[in-house]
């Protein structure tokens, strides 16, 4: 159905004055049949996008061809036929929704075709009601959570009848119910018979696909099913990509010998079978015992206390239409050093929490001392809060306003009253340790890419030299390696300088990796906490709450209930494979 | 700024909604004139129960205006004082150096009074009109004008469309203040002057923001097969029907009876 050829594309990047070719696309084929999901899977910078925008015109090769339904994007006749054909999906789900109400937004794409009335209104309805939206189609798009907006923009592409449908990481800023919302329209959408094309770098939303086409900077360097590439580490390693969770938590079984080598397994379902097989084949499994000391270090309880909350509430518009109870009561102790994770679904009341952190926001009633004093009190400096407890938002072009690299990141210190050569020095420590080398200094940061532009940020707020890191999905929209990178640089903060660390993420793989701590926010109150084994040990509750569990305590919890018994259910990849080995050697012990 | 209640849409299943956005652009333009025509506060009385009447039947509950009113109080109670003081006339009290005039009282009273009917009733148009639905509405209005080369159907895109990213970017600002203030920008606790100041240098950032967001929607419009000039159809096109042509002659009663009352004096 689409056919790429020998897709070269440049960009023309400019440097202070200078411009100059930057290569996005080297040589790409690709083909595509109908009716198939292919996933384009790649680091970011991959030019996984690029090529998303040459299959259905918003830009033309340098060389090559690209043929869509057997008609060239040359053939500017030809332009609305293939704009009908593929329909895309972009990231950002508010810079893509035109109506000022779902339904006008669904009907724009019929509407610039020129077609009847009563025509659109059916298009309209069909395509709302298969995206499960129908109910809300004269609400304003700004009411709607990250994936009902997703969702419209899905609905605008099946109303232009669409057969093939481009997704441009649909999912990169959207929370995990929102995630799995999309991720269940796009399977639906490939059952009815659309052709998908899934741009991503979460290799775990690729293991569903037919087909995965690898990139890596310009050129597809791997092609095949999910079986194929997920069988193949190294390879994925050396692009910035990583192993599906699940499909991490195999291999670690094939090392136990739980289960065969030679196959991959990639889905949960899969998994879970396979080792019910195992244990119900009643096959002793030898294995050397091994002492499973737990790993987990105890909450620094003794530690001095930073920041403490006591019982904060806060409304937003009280006395309003839009009057909302935000935190109805929360309590928490911040420690020298610590990394407290903070998950709950979007709206829970995470960001307000926040922002009562600093003094952004003022609470209702209840208190936040900071270092033992209330920072409501007369008198009290706030500007000296804001320095030691530094928040880092998740949009890190709203953070960057300065002229260069250098200037941002010492604007803080600057504000906070320290003299420039104090600043800049400070902001010169800070840059060398988020790894933003000198020749990046007196760049503008509209200029860096995303991944720069994250660090620049984080440098931006360590120039201050803050006691406490506010860290807002700080991995959001990075690919493994970068995400790595950052976490990477937050694990060295911590240690080097007993910052202590407030991660609020939907990421519970990174969550559960990197916090002694993790608090369950829903519904303005803190319903669970407790160390990541304790806490994601109880799916039941946190799903009802909206938040999710990781993968591979996902599977543990699955293997749980269909009767494979385990003492708790552990959140990292090792454990949980140690843990469930252990398991099935018990289980046939008993036979 | 988030508690302001007028221009927002306000769904609900009614007589009002269901107009025509042309019969409802007429109808508020023809009360706004009737307003000026009056001199005598106490005819705004009948003025003040058609409005009620139409947020009756609207089904749009008066409390909903009343909440998003605050902003506006300010703006009402200013130009009441200010008028009732600076008007010359019989002096009716005084203190300091202030003096309240029957003409100032009068003047005041109805000053204000014509600014808020003007309010309540252009708020009701936004609540029972999307902006779709407004900017149809004006470009059918304007479509005349396009014989001499105004881009009517683009300007209607661009109306909605900047409906639709207000809110976008009152939000985007407030994330914008958030992330300087952490860094030390003051915003509250400071002198006007600062504070101003403070809040100008938010709006590079923001513009550069709005840029790129620009080229981002661009893109998804042209995707979707948008192309300026090109031929556009609509899912519900605008239609007159009976109940519109009530509302018009309503109307158009009211304005002759206004004039009628200003040139014979009652008003």
């Amino acid at each position: 159905m689409i056919i790429a050829e020998g897709v070269k594309h440049q960009y023309d990047v400019w440097q202070g004055d200078e411009k100059f070719k930057r290569t996005a696309l080297d040589g790409v084929d690709l083909n595509v049949a109908r009716g198939e999901f292919l996933v384009i899977l790649g680091a970011n910078g991959s030019g996984k996008s690029t090529l998303a925008k040459h299959l259905n015109v918003l830009l033309l090769p340098d060389e090559g061809n690209v043929l869509v339904g057997g008609m060239n994007t040359r053939d500017e006749s030809k332009l609305w036929d293939i704009r009908t054909t593929v329909g895309m999906v972009f990231q950002n789900p508010d810079n893509q929704i035109i109506g000022t109400s779902v339904e006008e937004d669904a009907a724009f794409g019929p509407e610039n075709k020129n077609i009847e009335s009563a025509e659109i209104q059916k298009k309209v309805t069909n395509s709302l009601a298969a995206v499960g939206l129908l109910s809300k189609r004269k609400s304003s798009p700004y009411k709607l959570s990250g994936g009902q907006k997703q969702r419209v923009a899905v609905a605008g592409v099946l109303a232009g009848d669409s057969d093939c449908i481009v997704f441009d990481e649909p999912t990169a800023m959207l929370d995990p119910v929102s995630r799995r919302e999309v991720m269940d329209i796009i399977r639906s959408l490939h059952e009815a018979g659309k052709t998908i094309i899934l741009i991503t770098h979460h290799t775990d939303e690729a293991a569903s696909a037919d087909r995965i086409i690898l990139m890596d900077r310009g050129r597809v360097a791997a092609f095949g099913t999910p079986q194929e590439i997920f069988s193949k580490p190294e390879l994925l390693r050396s692009v910035g990509m990583e192993l599906p969770p699940v499909a991490e938590l195999s291999e670690k079984l094939k090392a136990e010998k739980v289960i065969d080598a030679g196959e991959t397994l990639l889905t949960k379902e899969d998994l879970v079978r396979r080792i019910l097989e195992k244990k119900n084949s009643g096959v002793s499994i030898k294995r050397e015992r091994s002492d499973d000391a737990d790993l987990n270090k105890e909450a620094a309880s003794d530690a001095d206390v930073i920041l403490e909350l006591r019982d904060l509430k806060y409304t937003y518009a009280r006395g309003t239409v839009n009057e909302m109870e935000a935190l109805k009561g929360v309590s928490l102790c911040i420690h020298e050093g610590e990394c407290i994770g903070l998950i709950g679904p979007s709206g829970a009341g995470k960001s307000t929490l926040a922002k009562n952190l600093n003094g952004l926001l003022k609470a209702e009633s209840g208190d936040v001392l900071y270092r033992g004093e209330s920072i409501y009190r007369k008198g009290f400096r706030l500007s000296s809060l804001r320095k030691d407890v530094g928040l880092v938002f998740q949009n890190s072009d709203m953070q960057l306003f300065c002229k260069t690299v250098l200037d941002d990141v010492a604007f803080g210190p600057r504000r906070m009253g320290m003299s420039d050569e104090e600043a800049f020095a400070s902001a010169r420590e800070a840059l060398l340790l988020v790894g933003i080398g000198e020749e990046y200094w007196s760049s503008g940061p509209v200029d860096l890419s995303g991944g720069q532009k994250k660090r620049v940020a984080l440098a931006g707020v360590l120039s201050m030299k803050p006691s406490v890191l506010v860290l807002d999905e700080p991995a959001a929209g990075l690919d493994p390696g970068m995400k790595a990178e950052i976490f990477g640089i937050i694990d060295r903060i911590r240690r080097e300088k007993g910052t202590a660390v407030i991660l609020v993420s939907h990421e519970m793989e990174d969550v559960a990796r990197y916090s002694d701590r993790v608090m369950l926010l829903s519904d303005g109150t803190v319903k669970l906490s407790g160390t990541p084994r304790e806490l994601f040990g109880r799916v039941e509750e946190l799903r009802a709450s909206g938040a999710d569990v990781p993968a591979v305590t996902d599977v543990m919890y699955e293997l749980d209930q269909a009767g494979l018994g385990f003492d708790s259910l552990e959140v990292e990849t090792d454990a949980a494979a140690r843990a469930i080995a252990k398991a099935i050697a018990a289980g046939g012990e008993k036979r | 700024m988030r508690d302001i209640t007028i221009g927002q849409y306000y769904p609900a299943d009614s007589l009002v909604h269901s107009l025509d956005p042309r019969t409802k652009l007429m109808a508020v333009l023809l009360y706004i004139v009737g307003l000026f025509l009056v001199k005598n506060p106490l005819w705004y009385i009948p003025f003040l129960i058609i409005t009620l009447t139409e947020f009756r039947m609207a089904k749009v509950p008066f409390n909903y205006f009343l909440k998003g009113l605050r902003p506006i109080i300010i703006l009402l109670l200013f130009t009441f004082v200010f008028r009732t003081l600076a008007t010359p006339g019989d002096v009716m009290a005084s203190f300091w150096i202030f003096e309240i005039t029957r003409e100032g009282l009068h003047k005041g009273i109805q000053l204000a009074s014509r600014i808020a009917l003007m309010i309540v009733e252009a708020s009701l148009l936004s609540y029972t009109t999307t902006p779709k639905e407004m900017a149809d509405g004006l470009a059918e209005a304007f479509r005349p004008f396009k014989k001499i080369g105004l881009p009517v159907d683009e300007m209607s895109v661009m109306v909605m469309i900047a409906f639709r990213f207000i809110p976008v970017m009152l939000e985007e600002a407030g994330e914008l203040m958030d992330a300087q203030a952490s860094r030390g920008v003051e915003f509250e606790n400071c002198s006007v002057f600062t504070k101003t100041k403070n809040i100008f240098s938010l709006l590079m950032p923001l513009f550069v923001g709005s840029i790129e967001r620009s080229a981002d929607l661009a893109m998804a419009m042209e995707a979707r097969g948008y192309s300026p000039g090109r031929e556009r159809s609509k899912m519900f096109p605008l239609k007159y029907s009976p109940k519109d042509r009530y509302v018009y002659i309503f109307s158009i009663l009211l304005l002759i009876l206004s004039v009628i009352g200003r040139v014979s004096g009652i008003l």
